[in-house]
């Protein structure tokens, strides 16, 4: 903490977000008078020489002035840098006699080294997202593992555009990635891709192929869009195979097992439900891969509530 | 309280700058007759925070007054009358031809550019046809760019010329 005693703060956390983290941050030290008035001033100014430092490497030297627009891109670029590593900080409380104690200049400086750092880690969980491919001719999640991330992650400029997001790639996984952007966002995107690929690799290929070509056939896609995330696809069918209290690790349903796991699941409470979903998802997962399949509960449960509800269970599994 | 850092708070303002650059200029321009005096200096610092306002724009640092001031000092058709109001006309010409290419020159390019316009024109015309100059300056920065070819340039020229001034050459 540096000699800053910030423990007995009142700092309301509802106030700092996540996606603006160094203003709403330096609001909130602000209003709880941490950082005065004198200190303000002087990061007000230092980070005006770091952005007048990075428009001055942006235009070369060439120009004196740019376009609102671009000036303000550059000003997210910068304020995107904060936040990066200010986010890696304990607590709020740390960031804040971080932000006290050190320049701007020092925050922009090592934010760079991180960003730096996080894209060379992306270009690592590309290579090992590609090695743990899921076998299938689905267009849309070849496309995004072959082209779109790649693309993006060439593209990636952490100078001048570190805030720069893709807000979606084609292929989405079953969880989001929340409010982050940038890099952070991408990482967080393939730790989601890797998590899912991984769950997907310990049941057999051919009948993961089997159960996306049933499904595209099925909702008249065509043999190479499935149209459907395809973890989820072999979750589900896991589910309901636990449901019909089939074979530990079974994914392949048949018109029975489907009615039967789908009367079971009606008749259950909501606790039953979770309870039973809980169990069905432990006993699908292996130990690298639960935290992220656990986190998929809530959505699944919602999921599976709905499509018995309308009647549509089809939607969510493939009946063989 | 977002405006703590909001991004026009933290530019800070370069009036005194260039009010100071400005008068420091008037040693050198001087021998060319050429003198802006507070007054003037007040006005030219006004149609800069104008244009860049008129035209989306931030400049950092004493930027492209000086520069503007310093360049025409030795033109021909610059006088202590109207010296002031050529880098105001000045000024509002180079941003708006600044944003229309997107940034796409730099400025000394573009300042080189400017000058050969002006001096290179029969009659000179400072603050007369305003959106005909920032046109042709456009498309004479795209060609400095590569983005326009010459003969492109040629056939605007002579259209603009002779369409806006009424004249009918028989020849053509």
């Amino acid at each position: 903490m540096n000699g800053y005693d910030l423990s007995g703060a009142k700092i309301n956390y509802a106030n700092i977000r996540f996606g603006d983290y160094f203003r709403t941050l330096m609001n909130e030290a602000r209003r709880c008078s941490y950082i005065g008035n004198e200190n303000a001033e002087r990061m007000k100014k230092e980070l005006g020489n770091v952005l007048a430092h990075v428009i001055s490497d942006y235009t070369g030297d060439e120009s004196t002035s740019l376009m609102q627009e671009t000036a303000n891109e550059l000003f997210s670029s910068v304020l995107y840098c904060f936040d990066a590593f200010l986010m890696g900080s304990g607590s709020h409380e740390e960031a804040i006699a971080y932000m006290i104690d050190n320049g701007v200049d020092d925050i922009y400086y090592n934010g760079q080294q991180l960003l730096r750092r996080m894209h060379y880690e992306s270009v690592g969980q590309l290579v090992r997202l590609k090695k743990t491919r899921i076998n299938v001719t689905d267009k849309t999640y070849n496309t995004t593992l072959d082209e779109e991330i790649y693309s993006y992650i060439k593209r990636y400029d952490r100078k001048f555009g570190a805030h720069y997001t893709k807000r979606h790639f084609s292929y989405r996984p079953i969880l989001g990635q929340g409010s982050l952007c940038g890099i952070m966002r991408m990482k967080k995107y393939l730790e989601h891709m890797t998590a899912e690929n991984d769950f997907v690799a310990r049941f057999d290929e051919n009948t993961v192929q089997e159960l996306c070509y049933k499904y595209s056939e099925t909702h008249g896609t065509g043999y190479n869009e499935t149209g459907v995330n395809i973890c989820s696809l072999v979750l589900m069918n896991g589910v309901f195979a636990s449901f019909a209290e089939k074979k530990r690790g079974s994914i392949t349903l048949n018109e029975s097992d489907a009615c039967k796991a789908e009367k079971l699941f009606k008749t259950a409470n909501d606790g039953q439900k979770e309870e039973m979903l809980s169990e069905a998802l432990k006993s699908l997962c292996t130990k690298d891969n639960t935290d992220y399949i656990m986190r998929c509960l809530a959505l699944l449960m919602l999921r599976i509530n709905d499509a018995i509800e309308n009647g549509c269970i089809d939607e969510l599994i493939v009946i063989s | 309280m977002h405006s703590a850092v909001n991004i026009y708070q933290i530019i800070p303002s370069n009036n005194t700058a260039i009010r100071n650059a400005l008068t420091d200029l008037n040693y050198r321009t001087g021998q060319y007759g050429l003198v802006l005096t507070d007054k003037e200096i007040d006005k030219v610092v006004s149609a800069r925070s104008k244009a860049l306002r008129d035209n989306g724009r931030i400049e950092f640092g004493v930027g492209i007054l000086p520069v503007i001031a310093e360049e025409i000092c030795s033109s021909l058709f610059v006088n202590r009358k109207n010296y002031a109001d050529v880098i105001c006309y000045l000024v509002d010409v180079f941003f708006a031809v600044k944003t229309a290419v997107c940034d796409g020159i730099a400025d000394r390019d573009l300042i080189r550019l400017m000058k050969d316009y002006y001096e290179n024109r029969e009659q000179l015309s400072y603050g007369e046809g305003r959106e005909r100059d920032i046109e042709l300056l456009v498309r004479y920065a795209e060609m400095e760019t590569g983005k326009e070819k010459p003969g492109d340039i040629k056939r605007i020229m002579q259209e603009n010329v002779y369409e806006s001034e009424g004249y009918t050459d028989e020849r053509l």
